[in-house]
């Protein structure tokens, strides 16, 4: 009974993750078009949430947690992105699929997809919203302090603050191509380099 | 007498015994505290100090004042974490950054007051927001950093703004608007060396 409870967990997981990653993956297109393409994602990912044995998730009043046993399945990573989506994410009472008002559609996309691709081993960070909407990691330790901004242009910007030294280090990296329609691996991999790296030193 | 006050006063503060920046002789009031004033004390009103003649802060914020960033926002779980980490009580950077421009972040002087004293004034702050606008607004504490973090983290300075004598313990902390990562830079400073001191309920 719990291993087809762990199975199903597992399986909505999936796709939890892989909704979430198809709405990343589409996010940054820009117009109307991409606006639709991404509450269409949002949409296939909260309904499979909503129609599974479980309840769906989000703020509009529905509740949808693993038992221990499953949470223990899941990494820490994994985990956390379940609470962004759980605390971010709603389903209206016309079955659509939201994102909290309070933060920017492309810049959670954005950041969830920062989240997926960041090595297991990382420390787990705590959000932040920033007060023009973007959403944004933050990693805060006796040690120091990193933070990395997502905006809806498809910008990371990110600080950091090492205790012991003083050292400060900041910059922005463009995370789109020219055309503005995929995200870069390239980008992405100079991103890992410089947050983690930075990531590493306060944790 | 006047003349030997003046002199005994330059005398404590050159063998570092008398802090003439922030001067006793300067608090408002006699025995009067933010907490008696809450409580209706008629002869005791920090916020009418103006009206009453009391004498105020000093005009020029020096930099070894400790000044206190209110905490405020929902009462929710979700709400909270958009503030400060509860399991840390760390506050979040996006507590110390502004959308206007130049920024400005509000703040309390609070190095001639007790913690009581400066919670008074943020409870004080968060019912009068929610007078104006109805809302539901819960106080949670404030951040304490000293100005001299502020100077060293990048902000251009620290000014007093007494709304016109009716908030005598206000100031602004003041900065140009810059690039998003420069202002996470200062805020990633302000926010790690910010003392988050909790209001208890």
């Amino acid at each position: 009974m719990v291993n087809e409870k762990i199975e199903q967990g597992t399986s909505r997981l999936g796709t939890l993750v892989g909704g979430a990653a198809m709405l990343a993956c589409v996010s940054f297109p820009t117009g109307a078009h991409s606006s639709t393409l991404m509450r269409d994602n949002l949409d296939y990912a909260e309904h499979k949430i909503a129609n599974d044995t479980s309840t769906g998730s989000g703020f509009a009043g529905q509740t949808y947690s693993f038992n221990e046993a499953q949470k223990q399945k899941f990494s820490r990573k994994e985990n956390f992105l379940i609470e962004l989506v759980r605390t971010f994410v709603s389903v209206d009472s016309s079955d659509v699929a939201k994102i909290d008002p309070d933060i920017n559609e492309k810049s959670f996309s954005a950041a969830l997809m920062f989240l997926m691709r960041m090595p297991n081993g990382l420390a787990i960070p705590t959000y932040d919203i920033m007060p023009d909407g973007d959403f944004s990691y933050v990693w805060h330790t006796d040690k120091g302090i990193v933070t990395t901004a997502f905006s809806s242009e498809g910008w990371l910007n990110y600080a950091s603050y090492d205790a012991k030294t003083g050292n400060r280090h900041k910059g922005k990296i463009c995370l789109l191509n020219k055309e503005e329609k995929i995200l870069l691996e390239k980008e992405y991999s100079e991103a890992n380099e410089i947050i983690f790296s930075l990531i590493r030193k306060v944790t | 007498m006047k003349l030997f006050s003046l002199l005994l006063e330059k005398l404590l503060n050159f063998i570092g015994l008398y802090n003439s920046q922030i001067s006793p002789i300067e608090t408002i009031g006699e025995n009067c505290s933010i907490s008696s004033a809450l409580e209706k004390n008629p002869s005791c009103d920090p916020e009418g100090a103006s009206s009453s003649g009391v004498t105020s802060l000093p005009d020029i914020v020096s930099d070894d004042e400790r000044i206190a960033r209110v905490i405020h926002g929902g009462s929710s779980l979700k709400s909270i974490k958009k503030l400060y980490n509860p399991s840390t009580n760390k506050i979040k950077p996006s507590r110390f950054m502004d959308d206007r421009n130049p920024r400005e972040l509000s703040v309390n002087r609070i190095s001639t007051l007790t913690i009581d004293e400066s919670h008074a004034l943020g409870v004080a702050f968060v019912d009068d927001l929610n007078s104006k606008s109805g809302g539901n607004v819960t106080y949670h504490g404030y951040g304490e950093l000293t100005v001299k973090i502020c100077l060293e983290a990048g902000c251009t300075e620290v000014i007093k703004d007494d709304v016109a004598g009716t908030k005598p313990y206000h100031a602004n902390i003041l900065y140009p608007k810059k690039e998003v990562f420069e202002e996470l830079d200062i805020a990633n400073v302000l926010a790690f060396h910010a003392l988050f001191v909790k209001h208890s309920k």
